[in-house]
């Protein structure tokens, strides 16, 4: 059941294509003389299908803007649309079917569970969704297969390599097949080789799912395979 | 050394609420141990003086009994005083000398034998005696030389004595006053144990006292006491017997003084003969000053040892809980731990902070907790009952407070470094700790989980060896000694369940866990593999629980358990619901007034006294002492008590006589009896005959009356015995004589005499006078012309039976009563020599009588090696009455242990009266009286005289609500309470550093699309399996620890084996309410501490980059 509050901000959103509408973003953290602004005045949209690299040094604002995307964090002024709902204005039962249903992260520390295996892992959004064991189970492993994990399905985090962790956390975000994939940094902690197949795995498995994704990255190889690279410099956008 | 201080003070501003809690914990710790300490102390001092101040002075006091023959009293009183002093030490005691001249015989009255009076004086007087007329003496003589004397009202009236009378005496001193004047009349009053240092135990009468020198052949009447001014008996030669007797006030003692008190009491008659040398004729020490300090003090060390194990269980809970504290705490900072390492920190450096860290914690608890401490027990001692025990004023803060609270400050401190001791190696391994269980480590702690089951099995071996946690020892120095193996066994037992309970718990998770995956939820998987895959977490928190249920209902069903077998012993000491004992009067008399006592149901007269115990044949004439209790078995199941299987009334079944006992009734309001008797004997004897008439009254209860002492010469001779007070419903059941014949001094014997002779004694023209008011007790005095005429009463109403006793060495003497219109005929056939020189006794009785079947308790048995079935004599008053062993018991009421020997009373009776042996044989009265009733009982017997009263209620109470018993109840209850405390806390906390330690990990699963309350519901769900967990094995463990450890723990007030033997108690009510308060408490807690959390935690952790 969609509460009114997310039924209005549906009904608010302005028809078109874009499933992300960035318009007029600022947050700042802080007040003061200390104050920082992480974003400023910042509009731009994404539409469906697109991998967008999102870039810029380090404190320009990337995660910040990750966050107000996926509903993570509110900005100040401006607001977020995904997919026709206005991330700003969602309640907290609304940022749930968010984050379960259009939304799906990707972390820079994978942000696997470590007491549970892969598979256990990547089904944690498909229990989320409640789907029967048998569906789970089934979805789970085509995941895995999909990200070439088939045979570590048992194994646990702490029994893997960062690249296969970073894996498994792509196979989880796909589980519920979002519409918009947001990942931050994703192969921040892998080496250069490592890094160039989780990238080309995200392609890859964007293409074949036909989502939306947006990630937020320094590889000049990521830059090279997104369709589209926006720039942020001190909370502004400086190229789209 | 300022890094680390500013390090501290940094992370203890980050940290605050993990450390405000780890803080509350060992200030709870300490505050319950510190509470211990001080009821302990409550106990040692409050509680002692308490139950010593409730302590009967018939039980403290201090008698020292002299006889004089012409000594000099003052030397002698003052060596008493001496010996008194040097006994009592620094004790303070209220002293009273009972005084009393010997014997003086009356001048100036006829008969051959002067009657007898006594001069004395005594503090009871004037509080226990009334003044009739006159004055108390308050010189030594009056002008005219003459004693003052006050004498009793009975003797005023026997010789008429009034005010001013002057009456002569002599004595066989030189220095013996010839004669006093009577300035008072008085009766004495006060229930009779008031007067038994009295020389006529206060009954002011005697009318055959025996005469001094006369070794009892010659008796008189005597009379007294004659009160005097003390200084009468200060002069030489005055005194003729001397108590000095001392009543310590125990609870003012000064520290020590009544340890050395109780060691000189040791020694007290050969030091008081020593004292007193050639001062006095004779000694006597008696008290039971010893056995009450004995019985106070052991009863202390029974409650001193139970608080000890209650607290030491305590204390395995208090540092379970804190090193959960002290591992989460760890946890918590095991990665700066690490990094600290990383950065050049030695393992010195990290634990020197730590320990500094625990420091500061150890010094708040232990400025804190004695106050606190203070605060929880006078709240605690606000309950009536530890309050009515003396344990709620002026306990203060004692140095044992502050000792055990610093103490217990250390302690816990130091748990909070211990984990830090573990070999801590990389990041990597650090984390992986978390999850898993290094080889080595679960090796080294099987060792110590084997260890730890090994020392419990040896404690409760030791235990069951003991059959007490009480070292029982006739040395009163050895008695409240504390045996470390047997107060840790319980501790140890409790420890070691719990660890062989945390064995299960990867069985169990792991089966929790497959049921849970199958779930197409998160919440419950979520929660299992929580509890299944970080083994650690979870066992810490199951562990707890574990201890804290188990503490928590072991202490509720030991609390049962002890208050129902102090309640049993209570029941079986006593014996029945309310007792009078050392009653006053005839037993009609008393029968009627016990009856009617407010509130009584069944009332049963009980003969309850030693006797001796012979095999019941000629051959075999030793005797044994038993205990012997007779009561109205008709009434067993009414009147006794204490607990058995089965029932009393059914053990009692087979003595209960078949029919009641019916004689001749005798009509109306009875107030005297004359009848005739006339003695023929063959040959022709002479000598006196004792005739004893036994009537019984509509209670059952028989009354001898003796006739006046008759000669046996042939002739008629008509005798009356008036009653003591007239009586209603009465009947004839049995004519007891005795005769003391021999041949008359000019007759010789005849050789050519037949062996066997004859004494016929015959009752003729019984006629009974009735009161003049039936309806008036007063005023009924035989011989008074105002009373209605006689009844004659016919004796063929009834089939008499007769019994002759004789000395069974010559030949058996036969009786045969017959009855006419002309009277009863008691003819008694014996051997002639026996009837010239001895001594014969016969009677004959409306009923006949067997061997009185009795229960004999099994110790009994197998001391006289006798079987069921097997007939013995017992000596009741010199009458050897056959008994047969119906059954064996092993205990009776009011004998919890040793020998003893229940009969029917009335069966009993009968017996006796056929040995020729009239005497009431009545000890006190047993009575039905429901429990709220019986202190009402109680203080209206005490007001109207009858006796000394006691109730089962009142013994419960004592055994256990008594100053020394209450802490054992107020132990228990802080217990619970403190494990419901420390659950609560400890799970609480266990939640809090679980979803912190997590928070990440749930952010991120709240950014995959898991909701707040979802995750919550998974933390409750995760630790409702902990918590079902801990509960089951809590109870579990609860349940062995009542049925092994409980039986063994409760002991007697004497710390002996409890008899009855324990009952394990389990309060299902009171467990169910401690779950159930558990749960609430427990859930509430995870709920909130979680929920908050969460939020806090969700804004910033949600959001990417924030990783760590």
């Amino acid at each position: 059941m969609t509460s009114p509050t997310t039924a209005t901000a549906r009904t608010s959103a302005p028809a078109g294509d874009a499933l992300v509408r960035v318009e007029h973003v600022t947050r700042t953290y802080g007040s003061g003389a200390t104050a920082v602004h992480a974003l400023r005045d910042v509009s731009f949209t994404i539409a469906p299908g697109e991998l967008v690299a999102l870039v810029g040094r380090s404190g320009s604002g990337k995660t910040t803007l990750l966050n107000a995307i996926g509903g993570l964090d509110k900005p100040d002024e401006g607001r977020v649309v995904v997919d026709g709902r206005e991330v700003s204005a969602l309640d907290e039962r609304g940022l749930v079917e968010l984050r379960r249903d259009v939304v799906s992260f990707v972390f820079q520390t994978f942000g696997l569970v470590p007491v549970l295996s892969a598979a256990e892992n990547v089904g944690v959004p498909l229990r989320l969704r409640r789907l029967p064991t048998a569906d789970r189970e089934a979805r789970v492993a085509l995941l895995l297969d999909l990200v070439g994990l088939g045979d570590h399905a048992r194994q646990c985090p702490g029994e893997m390599s960062g690249g296969q962790q970073q894996r498994v956390a792509i196979a989880r975000a796909l589980a519920n097949s979002p519409r918009l994939l947001v990942a931050d940094e994703p192969t921040g902690q892998l080496d250069t080789e490592t890094g160039t197949a989780v990238m080309a795995l995200l392609r890859a498995v964007v293409e074949a799912e036909g989502m939306t994704a947006i990630v937020s990255t320094h590889d000049p190889l990521m830059l090279s395979l997104a369709d589209r690279v926006i720039r942020l410099a001190d909370g502004q956008l400086v190229e789209d | 050394m300022g890094w680390t201080l500013r390090l501290l003070r940094h992370r203890a501003a980050a940290q605050s609420t993990l450390l405000v809690a780890v803080l509350a914990v060992a200030v709870v710790g300490a505050t319950l141990l510190g509470t211990f300490a001080l009821l302990l102390h409550a106990s040692e001092h409050r509680a002692l003086d308490a139950a010593l101040d409730r302590t009967p002075t018939s039980r403290t006091s201090v008698d020292v009994s002299l006889t004089f023959d012409g000594q000099d009293p003052a030397t002698a009183l003052s060596a008493a005083d001496g010996f008194l002093d040097d006994l009592l030490g620094d004790v303070p005691a209220q002293r009273d000398r009972w005084l009393a001249s010997p014997m003086y015989g009356l001048t100036g009255h006829p008969g051959t034998i002067a009657p007898l009076v006594y001069l004395a004086s005594n503090p009871e007087v004037p509080a226990h005696a009334d003044l009739v007329a006159g004055r108390w003496p308050t010189r030594v003589t009056d002008g005219a030389g003459h004693v003052e004397v006050s004498v009793p009202q009975v003797a005023a009236t026997a010789y008429g004595w009034s005010v001013g009378s002057v009456v002569d005496i002599s004595g066989t001193a030189a220095t013996a006053p010839t004669s006093v004047v009577v300035v008072g009349v008085h009766t004495l009053t006060g229930p009779a144990s008031t007067w038994y240092r009295d020389t006529l135990q206060g009954a002011e009468h005697d009318p055959a006292y025996p005469v001094p020198g006369s070794f009892g052949f010659v008796r008189t009447d005597a009379w007294g006491p004659l009160v005097v001014a003390p200084d009468v008996l200060a002069q030489p030669a005055a005194l003729g017997s001397a108590h000095v007797v001392a009543t310590p006030r125990l609870s003012d003692a000064p520290d020590g003084a009544l340890e050395g008190m109780r060691a000189r009491l040791v020694d007290a008659r050969p030091a008081l003969m020593e004292a007193m040398g050639a001062t006095v004729t004779g000694t006597r020490f008696s008290s039971l000053l010893d056995t009450t300090v004995d019985t106070a003090t052991g009863g202390l060390a029974v409650t001193r040892i139970s608080l000890v194990i209650v607290g030491l269980m305590l204390v395995v809970l208090a540092v379970t809980v804190l090193l959960l504290a002290a591992r989460l705490l760890a946890e918590r900072r095991a990665a700066e731990q690490t990094l600290m390492a990383s950065r050049g920190a030695s393992a010195g450096q990290v634990l020197g902070l730590a320990a500094l860290e625990a420091f500061g914690v150890a010094l708040v608890t232990a400025l804190v907790s004695p106050w606190l401490a203070g605060a929880v027990y006078q709240a605690v001692t606000r309950a009536d009952v530890l309050r009515r025990a003396g344990l709620h004023d002026g306990t203060g803060h004692p140095a044992s407070l502050w000792v055990t609270c610093a103490v217990a400050s250390v302690l816990l401190a130091g748990v909070l470094v211990a984990p830090l001791l573990r070999r801590r190696g990389s990041v990597v391994d650090a984390e992986q700790q978390l999850v898993r269980q290094d080889r080595r480590g679960a090796i080294a702690r099987s060792g110590a989980d084997l260890a730890v089951v090994v020392l419990a099995g040896l404690g409760v071996w030791q235990l069951r060896s003991y059959r007490s946690p009480v070292l029982t020892s006739t040395d009163p120095e050895q008695l409240g000694r504390v045996d470390v193996v047997l107060v840790t066994a319980p501790a140890l037992l409790l420890l070691a369940g719990a660890v062989l309970a945390l064995r299960l718990l990867p069985v169990v998770s792991g089966l929790g866990e497959r049921l849970a995956s199958r779930s197409r939820s998160l919440v419950a998987p979520l929660a299992a593999w929580e509890v299944g895959r970080r083994p650690g977490r979870a066992s810490g928190a199951v562990l707890l629980l574990t201890l804290a249920v188990a503490v928590g209902s072991f202490s509720q069903a030991f609390l049962s358990t002890w208050r129902a077998s102090q309640e049993d012993q209570a029941d079986l000491l006593v014996g029945t619901d309310v007792r009078l004992e050392h009653l006053d009067g005839t037993p009609y008399q008393q029968a009627a007034a016990v009856t009617a006592l407010p509130d009584v149901g069944a009332a049963s007269a009980v003969t309850h006294r030693s006797v001796g115990l012979g095999a019941g044949t000629a051959d075999d004439s030793t005797t044994h002492a038993v205990e012997l209790l007779a009561v109205d078995t008709t009434h067993a199941a009414d009147v006794l008590r204490g607990r058995s299987a089965p029932a009393w009334a059914t053990l009692a079944a087979p003595l209960v006589p078949a029919a009641p006992a019916t004689g001749i009734a005798l009509p109306g309001t009875v107030a005297s009896i004359d009848v005739r008797l006339r003695t023929d004997t063959f040959p022709a004897l002479v000598g006196p005959l004792q005739v004893t008439l036994v009537v019984q009254d509509a209670h059952g209860t028989r009354t001898p009356l003796d006739l006046p002492r008759v000669d046996v010469d042939g002739a008629d001779q008509v005798v009356g015995v008036t009653l003591p007070e007239p009586a209603a419903g009465l009947q004839l059941v049995a004519v007891v004589s005795s005769a003391a014949t021999a041949l008359p001094d000019d007759v010789g014997p005849s050789p050519s005499a037949s062996p066997s002779g004859r004494v016929v004694v015959t009752v003729s023209d019984l006629r009974v006078h009735p009161a003049p008011d039936a309806g008036s007790k007063a005023g009924s005095k035989a011989g008074s012309d105002d009373r209605p005429d006689p009844v004659a009463v016919p004796l063929t109403g009834a089939t008499w039976g007769g019994r002759a006793v004789a000395d069974e060495h010559v030949s058996p003497a036969v009786t045969t009563p017959t009855a006419t219109a002309d009277g009863l005929k008691i003819s008694t056939t014996a051997d002639v020599l026996q009837l010239m020189f001895g001594q014969v006794a016969f009677t004959a009785a409306t009923f006949d009588q067997g061997p009185v079947p009795v229960l004999a308790t099994d110790t009994l048995l197998r001391t006289l090696d006798v079987e069921v079935g097997d007939e013995l004599a017992v000596d009741l008053d010199g009458a050897m009455v056959p008994v047969v062993v119906e059954r064996e018991v092993p205990y009776l009421p009011g004998h919890p242990t040793g020998e003893g020997l229940l009969a029917d009373r009335d069966t009993l009776t009968r017996a006796a009266v056929l040995a020729s042996q009239p005497a009431p044989l009545l000890d006190g009265w047993w009575l039905q009286v429901p429990d709220d009733r019986a202190a009402g009982v109680v203080a209206a017997a005490t007001e109207q005289d009858l006796g000394e009263a006691s109730s089962r209620a009142q013994a419960r109470e004592v055994a256990t609500d008594g100053p020394l018993r209450v802490g054992v109840q107020a132990a228990l209850g802080i217990v619970t309470t403190a494990a419901l405390a420390l659950a609560v806390a400890g799970f609480a906390m266990s939640a809090t550093v679980s979803v912190r330690t997590r928070r990440l990990e749930l952010a991120r699963l709240q950014a995959l699309g898991a909701s707040r309350s979802g995750l919550v519901r998974a933390v409750l769900v995760e630790h409702a399996i902990l918590g079902v967990l801990g509960l089951v094995a809590g109870l579990a463990l609860g349940a062995l620890l009542a049925s092994v450890v409980g039986p063994l723990v409760t002991v007697s007030a004497a710390g002996s084996r409890p008899v009855p033997a324990v009952v394990v108690q389990w309060p299902w009510p009171t467990q169910l309410a401690l779950v159930a308060t558990l749960v609430v408490l427990v859930g509430a807690a995870v709920a909130v501490t979680t929920s908050a959390l969460l939020r806090r935690a969700s804004g910033a952790l949600l959001r990417l980059g924030d990783e760590r």
